[in-house]
């Protein structure tokens, strides 16, 4: 079987979402990226939450062939829960090992 | 290479919230280099005039401003000729793609597109800011990037111009 290559974003959001509901805050992402990228790019995407670093941060998991895609819709989405939030994609990298390490580049600490 | 971003009147940038966001500094407007709001008053001089009234934007090209965002992204010939004329780069705001929503987003999409193309067919610099009013509104660099890429420009147009928009408007 024909392995799929991936990229894992790093997402910074500009406010704290609410990460006790995750399920809610998945479903409610998940909703926001299809009607953005449209159903039929959906699958090429196929977006995954990953990780939570913070309340701010998240891991994103995407298809290589719609890395493109997926960081134009987060460019796009910008109200989130009823309130203006950015989704800001800072860094991305093909492994989450590789894109953890670079975190402590981005501000000058870890956020793990 | 550096990218850089205007923000608009108002945004509050956090403690290395640019770098985070993959630029070496976002101006705001006013604060950092003047900005002659077109609709509002007449204050010649500035290094960016931003608005809608095509009479008042062309006064101000005609005057010497570095640059011209124009805020619905209408195309006007004669300013357009008039930015050739004296070497005014024009400030595309990806604001008015990422801020709306539905119809209002394709009709900016295909409104910016088609000022950009013309601006490139007379040979004036074009350049990507987001032109936001609060951090809710900023894009990181690599969202510029495709914005950008969204509206006709490639990869390489799109970077050479986050990295070019500063030396316009502010000079460095």
């Amino acid at each position: 079987m024909m392995r799929k290559k991936s990229r894992y974003l790093l997402v910074e959001t500009s406010r704290e979402t609410n990460i006790e509901s995750v399920s809610n805050l998945e479903r409610e992402f998940y909703r926001k990226i299809r009607f953005l990228v449209g159903e039929m790019n959906y699958h090429r995407v196929n977006p995954r939450i990953m990780r939570f670093l913070d309340p701010k941060r998240l891991i994103l998991k995407v298809n290589f062939e719609g890395l493109e895609d997926s960081i134009l819709a987060l460019a796009l989405m910008k109200r989130f829960d009823n309130a203006d939030t950015a989704f800001w994609t800072l860094k991305s990298s093909g492994t989450i090992k590789a894109l953890v390490k670079k975190i402590p580049t981005l501000d000058g600490h870890n956020a793990l | 290479m550096d990218f850089y971003d205007i923000a608009g009147r108002g945004c509050e940038l956090t403690d290395g919230l640019a770098r985070r966001l993959g630029f070496k500094r976002i101006s705001i407007s006013g604060a950092d280099f003047e900005v002659a709001y077109a609709d509002e008053k007449n204050n010649y001089g500035a290094r960016l005039a931003y608005g809608t009234k095509k009479d008042k934007l062309l006064e101000h090209v005609r005057r010497g401003v570095g640059a011209v965002a124009i805020a619905d992204l209408y195309i006007d010939k004669k300013l357009m000729e008039a930015m050739r004329v004296n070497h005014c780069m024009l400030v595309i705001p990806l604001g008015a793609i990422t801020l709306t929503e539905a119809g209002e987003r394709s009709k900016n999409v295909y409104r910016a597109g088609n000022i950009m193309k013309h601006a490139r067919s007379l040979d004036i610099e074009v350049s990507f800011a987001s032109m936001a009013s609060s951090i809710d509104q900023l894009l990181s660099a690599p969202q510029m990037i495709e914005v950008s890429r969204m509206i006709g420009a490639d990869r390489q147009y799109a970077k050479y111009s986050l990295n070019t928009l500063n030396k316009k408007i502010i000079g460095i």
